[in-house]
């Protein structure tokens, strides 16, 4: 009789300590945040319509649809799914095409005028160059957002694929 | 004469499969030699190194001239490529460099008999400053000589070499089924290849035991260095170095002769993963090595030429051929009697590690120092039944020499750094699995993963750097802001517009100062001692405060239309 007292007693109060212990230390937003962003391809493309990879982290943790990122594609919705236990989802191709290949900058330098324009749309700090002087893509830093290629005046950036 | 003793093999191989070794067609005879190919193609990249032409189109070259060079990091020569005949460059890409040839080629390889060697080099009693010297400047003869793994690696030689070795091993164990390029050498030029033993000796003066290790189904390869050695051993001022040389016949197994394996095999000590030899002071060279280091160091002659096994069903004059490195597979199988009406297809490389070949490049692909063997097969020579489900019998794993479990990684879909991708594994599935095609792949995909996570990573850092700047900027142009504001506000601004609110309570103030102005005009009236110069500044005031009245009316009308 005592022994069933003891134990029950026991159950109960490790059952309140794993109660109090699952409400006290619940994972903040911001590690979830922190995880959902390290899935993120980070190019920093902004075609989700966020300002970055790591808003958009923000706004799926705050449960925006995760199917919104080209370049991490049905891969990348897979993963989500399972890290947020939400259903698979079809890709919003509203948000344009998945790419299945990385891609990287490239500037035809001959016809660069040197505006700056790129390296300010740059999300990376990836190109570098100066006033009236030639610019260039540094490619190992360079994500392939396609963010430099809107404000170039005299369309002298091309999208290549990563060899 | 008196014979060498064959050392017994300390440790056999564990693991390791008994093939059908398809050697008997080429097997241990000297090498034969083809007419001069019209062109030499040369590819400048191999596994470890990456070559830059030093020539240009249209320049005329001669044999044994340098044409392109791969550089360490520190820019120092660490490999050369060289015209093995000469002619003109007609063609440098990215990829390759093609000479038209123009002279007879000199197919004169002679084996070496130590008659006018001078024993004065053999000296010990050097002083170890001259002995480095002497180590650095023999390093950098092989280095520009361009001598590499001729075992099918392609590791710089000169890269296993320091002074810290205390083994060499001499590796004469050709246990791919094929190829027979590295028997047809140790019987064509055994004097060859102890002259580059002697001369590694003369360098490294401290290493203590040679083994040469040849597999004891190769007799013929084993006499011919026994009775070289034999030979060597009758002149006194070698005895020491041939007292240090052991001739080791090893067991016939796949894959003895893998460079692990081998030393293994040897000395008992196995390595760690990705270990290199060098580590623990052995260094292992493949026999073609070897020799070809003994012609660089003693004559300064470079990597031109090497010993490739042709063979297959599809050939009618299989063999191994002394070819100019940059022959075309083509030039070089035709020369071996090449049936094309057979030819299904053809591989670069042994018979369970070589890779297929572009059936219709075959003529711009050229031989480099790595290809050892090409074989020419028809449709059945290597027709493989299909692919079926694992069915867990374990028989890949005890032939494993890595002492890996093939089967589980397959089931996880795994890969191991230790795999040396020798295929022992696939050749006794009884499912005909690709074992090592599925290791290779999952090792590519998590390389690929790798790289991808650290350029998100790498991306995210910048991203937040990047943001961060942008913050910076901003709050010191909000500061900058600040200041120029407070130093303009001590004049008042006159041309800032007043709000509604300002302009209401400006009327009320003006209609307040009105009534005050009626009522003492008023008062001023019944007051009968008032002055008519005091009324009459009543009056003014009442009228100067009826016009203000007037004035923020209208200024608060016009404000709030505009509104």
């Amino acid at each position: 009789m005592i022994g069933i007292v003891f134990l029950l007693s026991l159950t109960l109060i490790f059952g309140y300590i794993l109660q109090l212990a699952s409400e006290k230390l619940k994972p903040t937003t911001s590690t979830l945040v922190t995880t959902i962003n390290n899935t993120l391809p980070q190019t920093q493309c902004g075609q989700c319509g966020h300002p970055g990879c790591k808003p958009y982290a923000e706004a799926i943790a705050a449960g925006e649809a995760h199917n919104k990122c080209p370049p991490g594609g049905v891969e990348l919705i897979t993963t989500l799914s399972q890290l947020l236990n939400r259903d698979t989802i079809a890709f919003d191709i509203s948000h344009g095409e998945i790419e299945t290949e990385p891609l990287i900058a490239f500037i035809r330098e001959d016809e660069c005028i040197g505006c700056t324009k790129c390296i300010q749309a740059c999300p990376v700090d990836a190109i570098v160059g100066a006033q009236t002087l030639m610019h260039t893509v540094i490619i190992d830093e360079c994500t392939g957002c396609k963010l430099c290629v809107a404000p170039c005046p005299v369309d002298c950036i091309d999208l290549l694929v990563r060899g | 004469m008196s014979a060498v003793p064959l050392l017994k093999q300390l440790k056999p191989l564990t693991g390791g499969v008994f093939i059908n070794s398809h050697k008997s067609v080429t097997a241990e005879t000297a090498y034969q030699f083809i007419p001069t190919p019209p062109q030499l193609i040369y590819h400048l990249h191999n596994k470890y190194l990456q070559y830059l032409p030093k020539v240009v189109v249209g320049e005329q070259i001669q044999a044994q001239q340098v044409i392109a060079t791969a550089l360490t990091e520190t820019q120092a020569v660490s490999s050369n490529l060289h015209a093995a005949l000469s002619g003109q460059v007609i063609e440098i890409t990215q990829q390759r460099i093609i000479i038209a040839v123009s002279s007879e080629p000199d197919l004169s390889p002679q084996n070496y008999a130590f008659d006018d060697y001078k024993p004065a080099l053999l000296d010990h009693e050097t002083s170890s400053h001259n002995l480095l010297e002497r180590e650095q400047a023999a390093l950098q003869k092989i280095r520009q000589a361009g001598i590499i793994g001729l075992g099918g690696a392609g590791f710089p030689s000169a890269s296993k070499l320091n002074r810290h070795l205390h083994t060499l091993v001499v590796n004469g164990v050709e246990c791919e089924p094929y190829i027979t390029a590295d028997a047809a050498l140790m019987v064509a030029e055994p004097g060859n290849i102890l002259l580059g033993v002697i001369e590694l000796l003369k360098i490294y003066p401290q290493l203590n035991s040679i083994y040469i290790a040849i597999e004891d189904n190769k007799p013929q390869s084993i006499k011919a260095i026994q009775t070289a050695l034999a030979q060597l051993s009758l002149k006194t001022q070698y005895a020491q170095c041939v007292h240090k040389i052991q001739l080791t016949a090893i067991k016939t197994v796949y894959p003895a002769g893998g460079e692990r394996q081998l030393i293994e095999q040897l000395t008992g000590r196995a390595l760690k993963i990705r270990q290199p030899a060098s580590d623990i002071g052995i260094a292992c060279l493949n026999i073609a090595s070897i020799a070809a280091i003994g012609q660089a160091l003693a004559f300064g002659r470079p990597l031109t030429h090497r010993v490739v096994t042709l063979t297959g069903n599809a050939l009618t004059q299989p063999g191994n051929y002394y070819l100019p490195i940059g022959t075309s597979f083509g030039v070089a199988l035709t020369a071996a009697g090449l049936n094309s009406q057979k030819l299904h297809q053809v591989i670069n490389g042994g018979g369970l590690m070589g890779q297929a070949v572009d059936m219709n490049k075959l003529d711009s692909i050229g031989v480099e120092a790595t290809t050892h063997c090409i074989i020419a097969a028809t449709a059945t020579e290597f027709a493989k039944p299909n692919e079926r489900p694992c069915i867990q019998c374990d028989a890949c794993v005890p032939v494993c020499p890595e002492h890996l479990l093939p089967q589980k990684l397959f089931q996880t879909n795994d890969y191991s750094l230790a795999c040396i991708e020798c295929r022992a594994c696939e050749v006794v599935c009884p499912s005909y699995i690709p074992l090592v095609d599925y290791f290779t792949a999952a090792k590519q995909q998590d390389r690929t993963q790798f790289i991808k996570q650290q350029r998100a990573e790498q991306a995210k850092k910048r991203y937040d750097a990047r943001k961060q700047r942008l913050a910076q900027i901003a709050r010191k142009q909000a500061a900058v802001a600040v200041t120029i504001q407070q130093s303009t506000a001590i004049k008042p601004n006159q041309s800032k517009q007043p709000t509604l609110r300002q302009l209401k309570t400006q009327v009320n103030k003006s209609k307040n100062l009105l009534r005050q102005a009626q009522a003492a005009y008023l008062q001023l009236q019944k007051n009968q001692a008032s002055t008519a110069e005091s009324l009459q500044q009543a009056q003014h005031r009442v009228e100067t405060s009826q016009f203000k009245v007037d004035q923020a009316e209208q200024a608060l009308s016009k404000a709030s239309q505009a509104k």
